[in-house]
This record gives C-alpha cells, structure tokens and sequence, in this order.
C-alpha cells in the first residue's frame, strides 16, 4: 500500500496512508526523497511489502539479558541427579570457563496445561499459559560470549554493524501509528551489555533505530525526549502551529507543490498529537485496578503493561529488556539468583499474555522470550582468584530454550530437545538465524526476500542462512 | 654406485627437459601477466608422501640456498622462491646446482645427497604443495576482472572530453554548463532562468559554509551591480574559516567519525585525540590542501618525510579512528573506509568469497589486509606540535605526568621484586607440584592448584618447566631424595630458562588481581592525565608499521581459522593496468600513492561526484559509494570526466574545483521553475533546475544559534556534548560525536551513523522533528534571546517584528506577515505550560559527621551545588562548611578531617537489604579512605579502609523498614591528601517477597541524577513568536 511507484496518483492519498508515510514507516515515496539516491535505489531493490498474509502483526520481544537457565525452567533433566557432582559423558564440550560435574536443578518441575508442559515452580504465573506457548528447546548459537551472542540474537550477526530484527520488522512493515516511534525498547535502570547497539538501525536510515526507554521511570518525559513543553501551554502551542500554518501557506503560495515541504508541514501536527497520544500510552493509571493487579507491581511487570498500551496504539515492535548489564548472568548460586530473576518478571508476563488473549490481541501478536544463550547443566568452577560462591552455572550456546506465543505459533508445543543432559540442541536444531527465518515468516516475509541493498549488496536479516521452522507454525 | 646411476639419468632428463632461454621466456611473462597463470595446466593434488618430501628435502634447500636473493626480503631478477613459482621456474632449480645458471651463482653449493633429493624432485614434475602461493583467479573472476578493465566505465582512464561546441549558446558560459546543456538540448528541456539574487547569496552561503547571510550581507549584495559582484562573495566564503568547518564534515561522514572508541567503562570510552583529525581535516580544506596530499596523509602520513610540520600525523585518525572489534572487523572498517570512501568500490563483499558482481577477487580483499595488518597503534601517541616549555600550564601537566609514571614503574618494581622472591621462596613447593602435574591439561591444572592453594598462573610455569626438564619420565617425590630434593630446586632456580627469571613482559600476566587492578588504575590514570588535563599536548591519533609486514592469505569463508591460500600485499588487480606488483615493504605507503594517483580511474571521479552531490543535492553518479557494475551510471559521463580531469590538471585544488561549480550558470538556476522540465524529468537528472534543499542537522542548529545572536565561531579541540545544559555555542561540527549512543537529536535530524562510512545521509521527516522544535530547551532559549536582541529600544512593534525577522529570515517582512504577528503576540495563553516532573528518588547527596564509636551519623547536610555532574558544598573547593567533599556518579571526595561524604539511601519498604559494590582508591600519597555503611536501625553493617586497592563491600540481610536510612559514608583517615575514591555499591532486596515491590535494586551509578531543575520560565508570546519563526519552512529550506 504504501510502497507503490512514486507517482502523481499517488500524491493523492488517504491519511492513514499518509500517516504511515511521513511517519516512522514511510515508504518508497518517502525513501525516494531521502537525498540519497542509493536509498532511492534500495526502495526498488527491496521488496518491503508482505510477501503473503501475515500471521502477525506485532511483536513483543522479552529478552532475559544474562541467559536463562534452560535446565531449572523450562527443560528438565532427570539424569542430573544420577550425576550429581559427577563428570557428564560428554565429549568434545568446551565451555566459556571451566565447569565441573552436573548440577541438578534445585526446582521442582511439573507438567501443566492441557498439553501437560513440564515448567519449574519458578514461573507459577506463566506455567498458567503453556497452552498458548511454544517452548522450542533445541535453540543453539555461535558463541559463548555474552557480546557477540546478544548481537547475533539481536541483529543477526555477531560482529558488524547490522539492523536489529526490531528496525527489519519496521522497515518491513511501517508503523501503524505515526504518533509514536514503530519501534520501542525498553530496559529498566540503563543499558543491557552491548548498550544501544541492540537496536541499532545499522545501514537502515536512522528512524528504525528502536527507541529506547528507561522503564524505570514513571514519567513520560523520560521516556520520549521533548515529549512535553515547560514553556508554553497547550493553548498556546495550538496559537503557534495555526501561525506556523499562515506562514507556511505564505511561503508555499510562492512556489509549487513539493512533497519535502508538504510533508514537515504534516509532521508539525503530528508531533502536536503525538504528546497526547505518547503521555496518554505510558500513563499505567489510567488502566483499572484488576489490571494492574493482573501484571504484578515490578518495574517488569509495570513495563509488560505499558508494552501492551502501546501495541494496542499501534507500535510494530516492542522489545522488553530484563534490566541493565546482564541480569541473567547467573555464575554463582543459581538458585537463589534465579529465584529473585523470575520473581520480577513471572507475573508480568503471565499478565501480558492473558490481558493480550482476553483482548483478542494475541493472535496477531507475536510474543518472542529468549536470551543470548543458555546455562550448562555442570557447575562451573570458580577460578582461584574470585571470591567462590557455589552452585552457579557457566554460558551454554550449544542448547537453549526459548518460548513464542501468539502470532501463528502452535500452543501446547514443545519443538525439539538437547541431549540427555541439556547440554546441545541433538533433535530438530533451531539456529538463531533460523528463529529469524521463522519470525519473519509468521509477519508475512520470506527472510530471503526482505532485503535492503547497501555497500554494493543485498543485505538480509539472516545473511546467507536460516530456514523457517514450519513444525511450530500453527 | 646405483645412486650415481640414478643421478646421472635425471641429469640427463633434466637437460634434455628444460630449455634455458625458453624458462626464462616462461619467467618473465609470470611476472608481468595474469595470462601466464591462466595458461598453465591445473596440477594434480599432490599425495602426502610428495608433500612430505617436499617439506622435508626440497624446501629446507631452497631456503637455506636461495631466499637470502630470491625471497621475501629481495627478489633478485623478479623472481621469488619462498612462494609457488611457476612448473617451469621450478625446473630451473637443479640448473643453479649443477653451476649451469651462470656466475652469480657460482657460491651456491649442494651436497650429493641434496642434489640427488632436487634432481629426484624435478624428476617427478617438481611437485609443490598447493597451500603455498596465491595461484591464480578463478577463471570466471579472471574473465571479469579483463572485461571489466576493457569496458567497465569507471575503470577507463580519466579522459579530457571536448568541451561540446554548441550552435545555439544562448546559456552558460563554463564548459560544466556546456556539458549540461547539451544534454538538455537532446533532450528537448530548457535550463531554468537565473535564480533571484537573495536566492543565490543564501544557497551559496550555506552551500559553502554551513550558514546563511546576514541581512545586511544580502543588501550589500543586491546593491552590487558589477559583474563580478556572485564572484566576489564566492571567493570571501572560500577564504572564510567556516569552509573548512562544512566540508570537514562533510568528510567526516565519509570517515565515519566519531569522539567515543565503545560502549562500557568511562574509563575507555572515548578516543583520547579523536579531534585532531577533524581539526586537521578542517584546516586542510581551509588551506586548500591538494586533495591527492590529503589522501596521502590520511593513508600514510607516518611514512612520508613531513619536514617540521608534524600537525598531518593527525590525518591517520581516518585509519584509527574506526570501530573497535575483533582485529579482523577493525581491518575490514578500514578496507571499507578506504575502498567505498575513496574509490567508490565495495571490496569488503569480497571478504567471505569472490565479488559476486564486480571484478573484485577475495585476494584482492586479502592484499588490503595484509596491508593493514602490517599496521599497529604506536605504544605513545605522537605529539603534533612542541608544547611551550614555559606555559605554566603545561609544565604542570608535565610534572604531574612525570609523577604518575614514576609511580607506575615503581610499582612494576616491588610487584616484579615481590614475584621474584615468592617464586624462589616457594620453589620446592611448586616444583615438587609441577613435576606431579606434568600430563594434566589447563583445566585439571587449575583445579589441581586450587586444591593444593596454589596461584594458577604461576603452576603452570613451573608445570612447562618440569615438562621441559625432566619430560614425561618416572614421578619423583623431591622429599624422598637424599638431599630432599635442594639439587634439584637449585638447578631449577638457576636454570636459563628458569620459572623464577620473571622479564617484565610477563609480569602482568602473571600478578594476582590485586596489583593487576592497581596497575591498571595507574595505567588509566596516565591515560585520563594525558588526555584531560588543560595543559596536554595535542597528539596525533596515528598509527605505524608493525615490525615485520604481515604476509597475508586468504581465509577461506572469511573464516580466519581456515588458512587459505597466499597472497601477496598489493594494489586491487581491476585497478592494475598489468598484473599488480607484490608489494616488498609494508605496503600502505605504496598502497596510499596508488589511490591518490593521476591514473587512478576512481580517486577523482568519485571526489568531484561527491563535490557535486553537496552543491546540486543530487550527484552524477546516483551511487556515490559504489562504481562498480551494479551501481547506477552517471547520468553525464563526459561531464564527471571533464570535472576529474580539470581537478587533476589543476593540482587537485578542492577550493578551485567548487569555484567552477559554482560559478557555473547551471549552479545558479532557480530551484522551483515548473515548465516542460517537469514532466519530460520529473527527477532533474539533466539539471535543468537548481534543487531546493532542507537544512541538515549542523546547519539548522548553527542557524538557530546565529539567528539567536548566539554563536560563537570559534571553537576546536576538544569536543562539547552540545546535549546538554549549558548549551555549548560553538558550530556544531565541533560537537562530540558518540558512535555508540548517538543522541536522538542527531538521529531524529538524519545526522550521518557514525559506525561505518556514509555515502550521503537519508532525509526523513518524523513527528520528533517538530517536537524538538517545539519542546526543546535549546530552542526555548534562543527563542528567548531572538526576542531578546530585537531591541527593546522599538517602542513600534511592527519595527521589533521587522527586527526579528531580519535576524531570523533574514528579510523584511511583508505587510501581511506584520499583521499576523501583531494579532499573535495581542493573543494570550490562557493556560499555563506544565512543570517538569521530577521523580521522587530514595538517594540523597551530602556530607556530615560520623561517630564511628557509637555507630552513627551525627549530621547529614545534602549538597547544596551542582557542578559539573557533581554534587558539593559550594561553586569552587574547598567549600567553607563542607571542604573538598563532593560525590558524582562513581564516587567522589571525603570533605575534611571531621569531615564525611555520605550518599545516603532511604528505605522504601519493610524488606532485608543486601549490598554488593568495591571501594577503589588508588594512590600511593596519602593514607588511603575508610568506608562505612551505616544503617540508622542497626549501626555499621560494614566498614573497610583501602589506600591504593580496592576493598570489596559486600553484607546480607540488613533489616530495615520505610525510613530507615542506609548511609554509603567515606571518611579520611589522618591525612586528607589524595582521598579520590571510587565507590558505586549496589543495594538490593533479598527478601522473599520481594519480587512484588515495584523496585528491588538500586544501583548507585545509574540512579545518579542531579537536583530537581528549577521550574521554567514560559515563553512570552513575542518568545513563542520567534519560536515559530525558527520552525518555519522558510527558515528549513533553501531554495
């Protein structure tokens, strides 16, 4: 609809469909202008439409900073206990630092839900809702490290400056609502390890970038730069855009249509709008007190509600960080860390699931939860030098879990396994890149297709890989 | 006597089998063409067994008897033996033992047995295993390399076009115009008419400076009615200091620059001279440095004579100043940098494989990363210019440095001596370890010395010495030895290599955390001094040659594990008429002539383009970055030769060639004619207008700070965050550029990413535009100071109007315009703007007393100033009532003797805290802090005291309930001298239940934030009236 041919047709347009065009997900009109014609040359090599009907339309991006655990949460290992303390069976796995014998997980697992999914007391809250998730337990990556890990995660690959999935899926689809940012990320306290660079828009044009949001903060203002005036009122911002408008007709009456000028002129007003629209999205008050009570009092939680706030105003993807570093980082005592970890966010996100399902929204909304990796089912030895604290478990790439709902997903569906101990994805491996391929495919894009040409080629999300997983495509 | 039978026959065979003069013949066309390559028949693959021979006979030979002439180093007579050489070459070899290769030759000499290894060896076709070196393009890569040189246009040389002789020059006088109109004429459009004079100052004025006229500017120029009126201003505005500063930056987006190296610790963060390669880019284009200089410097200032001027060496932050990585990612920024920024060709897509599209081989990739493989950062930055040995300043800084480092070396003294003498007083120990742990791999090793408490690091060196000494043979118990051993320690202490001879190299690998930590706060301490001390010499961000030039081979699918094969330093082989010389040396020198060459097909055609972009909104060829064969074609190819061949002929001068541009008559069309043009080219691709243009991010911030009477144009040196409150006032180029988290300012205003090289910058129009302009306090103020300078002296309003709109617009306002702006500013708000909220924050910043006896805070005062990010007593220090206590994000100053800092936290909740964080301070003067936490409910829950270390602060479930107040207190000890610490615990909740509390963790560092702003003053509606002014289209767009 809106990446058409830049024609005099076209000039005539619906509001909606100019909305989209002067806002965060202009097309090729607006591309077309961008000063640049590589740009403009882009626009015709990309195919930024949906290539056939969408699943989703909106994804929700939970990202567990540090790496979760797999083996206490959603993956469990009965043979741990048999070796207990003992060296695994296992040949051939090296892990980031040492790591000793098997470390049983110290939480009890039960099987929930219709489909009887077995998730650990950890998350009492989420296990409610196993028959809307997809639990893919075979998830691996590259790396052990946490950088390039979330980068790969993040923007599909490890290393170089690449658009973050969050700035494809705006690209790909615009935004709904041209009052606020298509793309928001939101962290509690600061910034996750590798800081911005998780959202980055790389070689896409700058208003991709995922917007980020300190969650912490209850006020607006924190959230979106400007979004209020502290020196001059409502009243008197509507005086200024209606003289702005006088001189503005004054200006363009001298000379001929010109959609540059045009299109600021639009982009005033809508800003006007947007510190409505953008105060009234963060503001949790105005939502009723079962509500609340539903998501739970933590800043997590405070952000899942807020989240949902803004997809129901039409943001196209909204990504949740954990907290700032690596929260999930859990090397010493998983027990008691993983403990507090899943407190915070249990029911937040339990809360955004129901509240999504019972507004009809989760069937076109994509819920994504994942983190750079997972944990070893072996203790890790601390070395001699840092102060030894137990029973915690080193980074583990070579098997994770990772969980979608929504969107297109099957519910009630494990897909894959690691091996007997939970140390490597053996059955139905699902690469990231192949999570990609399968993300896109449910917003109606085929990952080898939805390209952007930069430095001489066509770039992908997934590079030169990925293969959708259909098996969890409902 | 069969082995002389034997000889005898491949002597024969090798005779009858090689042809002198036909080698030679077969030699010299390998080292001149890549048709050689291609003829020669593919190899078998060689078996091991050949290979093995090869290794263990042929090539010792060849390397102990011929490389010291025909190796790496020289290559006497073209030719080169440590590489592949061609069958033929190689069958030349038994010749040069048998004394057949003439005098030169006449001291090479053989044994029988190596005779009889080389004559068996050429016997068998002289095999040589196939990983050595680079053997040639793949057929389909050569075919397009040839085509592509023959055809492919941005290849061909630089041509000197005839200027068209047009019938009917009714228009344009420049051959630029010449070139235009012709094509216009073909295709049946007519040029613009000349724009309005008004019109032309102020695109001129922006397009060579950044800003606009002034007002009176604009009159003076109206009233000029000599000929050579436009040509005058033209060459006042390339003379002007605000050239250099717009097509610097231009520049810089081509030079991805940026004043932050990475994310993470303050301490490493930014680059330490990342501003003098911009200010050394401004100065060049302000002293009209000839373009092929300018590469040279950038590219290899370091290996040209520069005579006294050292200031070029700056040039190199175009190498060094790219994104940190993997040396790998760091190589590949600036192949990408030099390739796309300088030639307009895409070489990194040939990282992993071949170019898909253009004539670019993965070798050619590998060459490029040879070359700046060869390439490291100096250990100390050059200075660019002698400091004044008397400026007070400096002296200080030099004192000061001389200091810090002394103190450095002193420690890596008592570390080494402390080392020395634990490894020899805990020689038996360790070697009776090691010689126990000779088959165990790292990871047994470690656990085996945390078991036995032993230090890790050094077990293993004793661990590789008991392997060297005494190999995988019997235990031995030391104890169990007459001498219970002393021998053998003894030996091992005195031993050359022995584990207790520590060289300093190694030391810091191996020293316990604690020094490691101490040594590299010393270290970032000398870094912060040489870089934020007022005093500092500016240094040059350069780089150098490594010792040795790295002989570079493909990795096979970009992989770098996977050693492909060999290829040597040298220029792109589309870009080399012949086959490409191996470069000898290092290769960047070299690398760097053969960019900023005449012959070069690229340099110039892909910097005229560039030119052209900035002065006609839209370039020649529509893929500034990339000429190669899937970018576009120019749509004036004689036009874009005829620019490159006057730039090159006139000595490269930038200034000149933006002269011509811009004097031509094509330059100076109207930009919103609406005729036939519009239709036949709606695109503008002929040029048939001048194209109307919106203000990038720099200019529309310098113009708002001009039209406010606020700017300062001077400026330089170290960056300004122009984010924050004080605005800075300089132009904008001078801001600090943050790669990592660049602004949303700037990236709401389309600035160029910073991460990697930008060919021209994208336009967008978002909703954070307008509400920039409209919410901002930057725009407020200048607003403010707008009305401000419109002179309260008019009692007229119209006359304040016309004021403000000379300072704004820069023109007089028309009647209507007056009338609108006196209905505006009769109006009335009728409501009032909203206050900043300021959220409620359980920190408090201040200093006080503390009776360590009693455990309690006797007084707490928060800090009353704010300065600088940092809270403390007073504007300067020491403060009257709180000395030199101050706190920032990280830590902070003690005040006085009897004097505490404290940041305090105030319990929201009935909970059980925990807190985890380290004390840090670091010097070796004065007697170090001590640090107290102390709960108002249960007293000191923790305290340590740390000179020139850290001290980790760590308890567990506090008690505490809503009120209650934990206090971080830092106090002097005796001395109050050096007390700088570092001090940023985080407190969390551990209880249970407290998951359900809306926050559980504070980190002292990121909930840092100063006092509450003080509430602002509303704009008036004059204000609010030059707001609107300020966002205007007129304002915005330059016509």
């Amino acid at each position: 609809m809106c990446h058409d041919e830049c024609t005099v047709e076209n000039f005539i347009l619906s509001r909606r469909d100019f909305l989209r065009r002067t806002g965060m997900g202009f097309g090729a009109l607006g591309l077309a202008t961008l000063g640049g014609v590589e740009a403009a040359f882009a626009a015709r090599a990309s195919k930024t439409s949906p290539h056939f009907a969408p699943r989703a339309k909106r994804v929700i991006h939970i990202f567990l900073n540090g790496g979760m655990s797999h083996v206490d949460t959603f993956d469990p290992k009965p043979s741990l206990e048999k070796y207990a303390d003992k060296k695994l069976p296992l040949e051939g796995i090296l892990t980031e630092r040492p790591t000793g014998g098997a470390l049983p997980t110290p939480f009890k697992f039960t099987q929930h839900g219709q489909s009887g999914i077995p998730v650990s007391e950890l998350f009492p809250h989420l296990s409610q809702c196993v028959d809307d998730m997809c639990v893919i337990r075979s998830m691996h990556t590259d790396n052990p490290v946490h950088g390039p890990s979330l980068l790969l995660m993040n923007c599909g690959d490890a290393r170089l400056p690449r658009p973050s999935v969050g700035s494809w899926v705006t690209y790909g689809l615009g935004s709904e609502n041209a009052n606020l940012p298509g793309f928001i990320t939101m962290c509690p306290g600061g910034y996750p390890e590798e800081e911005s660079k998780n959202w980055q828009a790389g070689f896409l044009p700058g208003n991709y970038q995922g917007n980020y949001i300190d969650s912490q903060h209850t006020d607006v203002e924190k959230l979106i730069e400007n979004i209020k005036s502290h020196y001059t009122s409502a009243h008197g911002q509507r005086r200024q855009l209606e003289l702005l408008g006088e001189l503005n007709s004054l200006h363009q009456a001298a000379r001929q249509a010109d959609d540059a000028i045009e299109s600021r002129i639009q982009s005033f007003e809508l800003a006007y709008r947007m510190q409505l629209d953008a105060t009234d999205a963060f503001d949790i008050s105005q939502e009723p007190e079962y509500i609340r009570n539903l998501y739970g009092e933590t800043v997590q939680a405070r952000q899942c509600l807020i989240a949902r706030r803004l997809l129901e105003r039409g943001v196209r993807f909204i990504q949740l960080w954990h907290g700032p570093g690596r929260p999930w980082d859990s090397h010493d005592e998983i027990d008691a860390a993983h403990r507090r970890l899943c407190a915070q966010c249990d029911q937040g996100i339990a809360g955004l699931l129901i509240d999504l399902k019972q507004r009809g929204m989760l069937d076109d909304t994509l819920v994504v939860c994942v983190g750079e990796f997972g944990r070893t089912p072996t203790v890790e030895i601390q070395s001699v030098n840092q102060g030894v604290l137990a029973a915690g478990r080193d980074h583990n790439h070579y098997g994770f879990s990772a969980w979608m709902a929504g969107g297109g997903v099957k519910g009630g569906h494990i897909h894959g396994a690691t091996d007997e101990f939970g140390f490597k994805a053996v059955e139905k491996p699902v690469h990231v890149h192949d999570l990609h391929a399968t993300m896109l495919h449910l917003l109606g894009f085929d990952h080898e297709e939805l390209t952007y040409r930069y430095a001489g080629r066509d770039f992908r999300l997934t590079d030169v890989y990925g293969n959708v997983v259909h098996d969890i495509v409902a | 006597m069969k082995g002389l039978g034997i000889t005898f026959r491949k002597v024969v065979f090798w005779q009858r089998h090689s042809i002198l003069e036909g080698g030679v013949r077969l030699i010299v066309a390998a080292t001149l063409g890549l048709s050689a390559f291609a003829e020669a028949p593919p190899e078998p693959a060689l078996s091991a067994a050949e290979i093995t021979a090869f290794e263990q006979h042929i090539r010792p030979l060849l390397s102990n008897s011929c490389y010291s002439c025909h190796g790496a180093e020289k290559q006497d007579g073209g030719i080169r033996l440590d590489k592949r050489p061609d069958p033929a070459m190689r069958e030349m070899v038994p010749g040069v033992f048998l004394n057949k290769m003439g005098e030169h030759h006449a001291g090479v000499t053989v044994t029988p047995a190596d005779l009889d290894h080389v004559l068996n060896w050429v016997s068998q076709g002289a095999p040589w295993p196939k990983d050595a070196p680079f053997a040639g393009l793949r057929p389909s890569m050569e075919r397009l390399v040839s085509s592509a040189r023959a055809t492919h246009w941005s290849l061909q040389p630089v041509a000197n076009p005839p200027v068209p002789q047009l019938d009917d020059a009714g228009w344009g006088q420049s051959p630029i115009d010449a070139f235009l109109f012709a094509a216009m004429q073909k295709a049946g459009v007519a040029p613009s008419p000349k724009a309005a004079k008004r019109t032309l100052l102020r695109r001129v004025h922006y397009d060579l400076t950044g800003l606009p006229p002034t007002f009176d500017q604009i009159v003076q120029f109206e009233n000029d009615a000599s000929p050579d009126a436009f040509e005058k201003v033209v060459d006042a505005l390339l003379a002007s200091p605000q050239f250099g500063e717009r097509w610097g930056r231009h520049w810089l987006d081509i030079a991805r620059y940026s004043d932050t190296r990475a994310s993470g610790f303050e301490d490493t963060r930014y680059f330490p001279f990342s501003y003098t390669y911009r200010d050394y880019v401004i100065r060049a284009f302000n002293e009209d440095l000839p373009y092929n200089t300018f590469l040279l410097h950038q590219l290899a200032a370091d290996q040209i004579d520069l005579g006294d001027d050292k200031r070029p060496l700056a040039a190199l932050g175009f190498l060094s100043l790219g994104r940190p990585g993997s040396v790998h990612d760091m190589i590949d920024d600036q192949i990408d940098v030099v390739s796309r920024g300088l030639m307009a060709l895409t070489v990194n897509c040939a990282r992993c494989h071949d170019h898909k599209f253009d004539p670019i081989p993965t070798a050619d990739y590998y060459s490029l990363y040879g070359i700046f493989r060869s390439t490291q950062a100096p250990a100390d930055l050059p200075i660019i210019e002698e400091p004044d040995a008397t400026d007070p300043e400096y002296q200080e800084y030099a004192t000061e440095l001389a200091k810090l480092e002394a103190e450095r070396s002193r420690l890596l003294n008592t570390v080494h001596e402390e080392m020395t003498r634990f490894l020899r007083e805990n020689a038996a120990v360790y070697l009776q370890a090691a010689l126990d742990a000779r088959d165990m791999d790292d990871t047994q090793l470690a656990a085996e010395a945390k078991a036995k408490s032993l230090r890790p690091q050094l077990l293993k060196r004793w661990r590789d010495y008991a392997v060297k000494a005494f190999g995988q043979g019997p235990a031995v118990q030391l104890a169990a030895l007459e001498d219970g051993g002393e021998a053998l320690v003894q030996k091992a202490i005195e031993a050359e290599d022995s584990p207790v001879k520590v060289l300093p190299s190694e030391l810091e690998s191996l020293m316990e955390r604690e020094s490691r930590l101490q040594l590299t706060q010393r270290r970032l301490a000398i870094e912060r001094h040489k870089v934020t001390h007022p005093g500092r010499p500016d240094h040059a961000m350069a780089v150098e040659n490594t010792p040795t030039p790295f002989d570079p081979y493909v990795f096979v699918r970009g992989d770098p594990g996977k050693k492909g094969e060999e290829v040597p330093r040298q220029f792109l082989v589309a870009l080399s008429r012949e086959a490409p010389q191996p470069y000898t040396g290092h290769g960047r020198l070299e690398l760097a002539h053969a960019i900023a060459d005449r012959n070069n097909p690229l340099t110039a055609r892909v910097f005229v383009n560039r030119v052209w972009m900035h002065l006609f909104g839209n370039p020649i060829v529509a893929t500034p970055s990339d000429f190669g064969l899937q970018g576009e074609k120019p749509s004036h190819p004689e036009l874009l030769d005829h620019l490159a061949w006057t730039f090159m002929e006139d000595n490269w001068s930038v200034k000149r060639l933006i002269r011509r541009i811009v004097l031509s008559t094509a330059y100076q069309q109207r930009s919103d004619e609406y005729h036939d043009g519009m239709v036949v080219d709606p695109a503008n691709t002929l040029v048939w207008r001048q194209n109307r243009r919106r203000l990038d991010f720099e200019a529309m911030r310098d113009t708002i700070l001009k039209a406010a009477g606020n700017l300062n144009l001077g400026g330089g040196g170290f960056p300004s965050d122009i984010t924050r409150v004080p605005f800075a006032n300089t132009r904008t180029v001078y801001g600090e550029v943050d790669r990592e988290n660049l602004p949303a300012m700037f990236r709401i205003f389309d600035f160029a990413p910073p991460s990697s090289h930008s060919p021209n910058r994208f336009q967008t129009t978002v909703p954070q535009q307008g509400l920039f302009m409209m919410n901002s306090a930057f725009v407020a103020e200048q607003s403010r100071l707008i009305f401000a300078n419109a002179g309260a002296e008019y009692a007229e309003p119209a006359d304040r109007i016309a004021r403000m709109y000379r300072a704004v617009l820069t023109r007089d306002p028309l009647p209507i315009e007056i009338e609108l702006a006196k209905d505006f500013i009769a109006g009335q708000d009728t409501a009032e703007p909203s206050v900043p909220y300021y959220e409620p924050s359980e920190w408090r910043y201040g200093y006080g007393t503390l009776d360590a006896d009693s455990g309690k805070v006797t007084s707490f005062t928060e800090f009353t100033h704010w300065v600088d990010e940092t809270y403390q007593g007073a504007d300067k220090l020491p403060a009257p009532s709180s000395g030199l206590a101050r706190l920032d994000r990280l830590g902070g100053h003690p005040g006085g003797p009897d004097t505490v800092v404290i940041r305090r936290w105030i319990a929201p909740a009935s909970a059980s805290l925990s807190c985890v964080g380290e004390l840090h301070h670091y010097s070796a003067e004065g007697d170090g802090v001590a640090g107290y936490v102390v709960s108002s409910r249960e007293g000191i829950i923790w305290k340590g005291e740390v000179q020139d270390g850290m001290t980790i602060t760590v308890f567990d479930g506090a008690t505490i309930e809503p009120g209650d107040t934990i206090d971080l207190v830092v106090a002097c000890k005796a001395n109050d001298q050096a007390d700088q610490f570092r001090w940023h615990p985080r407190l969390y909740l551990k209880s249970p239940n407290a998951g359900k509390l809306p926050k559980q963790d504070w980190l002292s560092r990121f909930d840092f934030r100063g006092p509450p702003p003080a509430t602002p003053v509303p704009l008036s509606p004059w204000e609010q009236y030059a707001q609107v002014l300020l966002m205007s289209n007129e304002f915005m767009f330059v016509d």
